[in-house]
């Protein structure tokens, strides 16, 4: 399993990365999803999970909606507006992160 | 309710997958997650002591905690100017509770305040206290043994003066860890 540490920033990018592809989602569905996209190499736990999503609703980027399913309650999250254009800065973010550190660990080949 | 639902699911999924009854896929779950969870409440216990007693070091050089200091120290002297030697003794059995009772009440209040059973920040911020008490339990048992002159209160009035700073230090943190929890934590009820 790859090093957790180095997909730590990431968490929130990924969550809204998911989010901004389906129409809602719970968290369980989303730690599902993300282990098979990655084909079990990134397994978000609960304890990452759940804090980060809160907080994401704290700041208005995500909405909830509670729903009864199999006689329990499952709370599914989902973008506002504010969270889409978030979703494109982060990207955007990571985008530039890769790049930069593609050009750091990219070994120089030469001729001489 | 979305831990409940979170393992419910997960364990929907276990009992699928492997073909098991609830109880096998439940005692499967629990095995290799309660590891985890034991594994998580660790670091969170440590993280959250480090974050704890780095913001009372911090707190303790800033000017106001200088200056409650002295201002606790003089108030004490003053008072230990009216009383005797012989009665000494029966007051010191109050001052690990001057570090104890305040930072209850303040706790009690929080709980009741937001309508929760518990509240984990403060809870750790309880053992530094506890520490605290029990450390100032044994200096005030040690002065009623030492102090035999009016000579001494100076020690006792210093003794004084850092129970009552660290307990309202305490008692600063316990609020600043509420306001950064409800900050975090906006969609909880208040």
């Amino acid at each position: 399993m790859a090093n957790s540490k180095l997909y730590k920033g990431s968490l929130v990018t990924i969550i809204l990365k998911l989010l901004n592809e389906s129409d809602k989602m719970y968290g369980y569905e989303i730690t599902q999803k993300v282990k098979a996209l990655t084909k079990g190499e990134l397994k978000i736990t609960e304890g990452a999970l759940y804090p980060a999503l809160h907080k994401l609703e704290a700041e208005g980027l995500l909405e909830v909606e509670v729903k009864k399913v199999d006689n329990r309650l499952r709370k599914y999250y989902k973008l506002t507006e504010k969270g889409n254009k978030e979703t494109v800065n982060k990207l955007q973010e990571l985008q530039e992160y890769i790049a930069t550190m593609q050009v750091l660990v990219t070994p120089k080949l030469s001729l001489e | 309710m979305e831990m409940t639902d979170h393992i419910a699911s997960e364990i929907e999924q276990l009992m699928d997958v492997e073909h098991i009854q609830f109880y096998e896929a439940f005692k499967l779950y629990m095995i290799h997650n309660k590891t985890l969870v034991l594994k998580n409440n660790k670091e969170f216990l440590r993280g959250t002591d480090k974050s704890i007693l780095k913001r009372l070091w911090f707190e303790l050089y800033k000017l106001p905690t200088l200056l409650v200091f002295a201002v606790v120290f003089f108030i004490s002297l003053k008072w230990l100017s009216t009383i005797e030697v012989e009665d000494l003794r029966n007051y010191m059995a109050l001052f690990p509770v001057l570090s104890i009772v305040p930072f209850c009440i303040i706790y009690f209040i929080a709980l009741n305040r937001f309508d929760l059973p518990r509240f984990s920040g403060i809870e750790r911020l309880a053992f530094v206290d506890m520490i605290c008490f029990q450390l100032f339990h044994f200096i005030s048992l040690l002065l009623g043994l030492y102090v035999q002159s009016k000579s001494s209160f100076y020690i006792v009035a210093v003794v004084m003066s850092v129970i009552v700073t660290l307990s309202l230090l305490i008692i600063k943190i316990t609020f600043k860890i509420i306001n950064q929890y409800r900050s975090d934590y906006k969609f909880m009820k208040s």
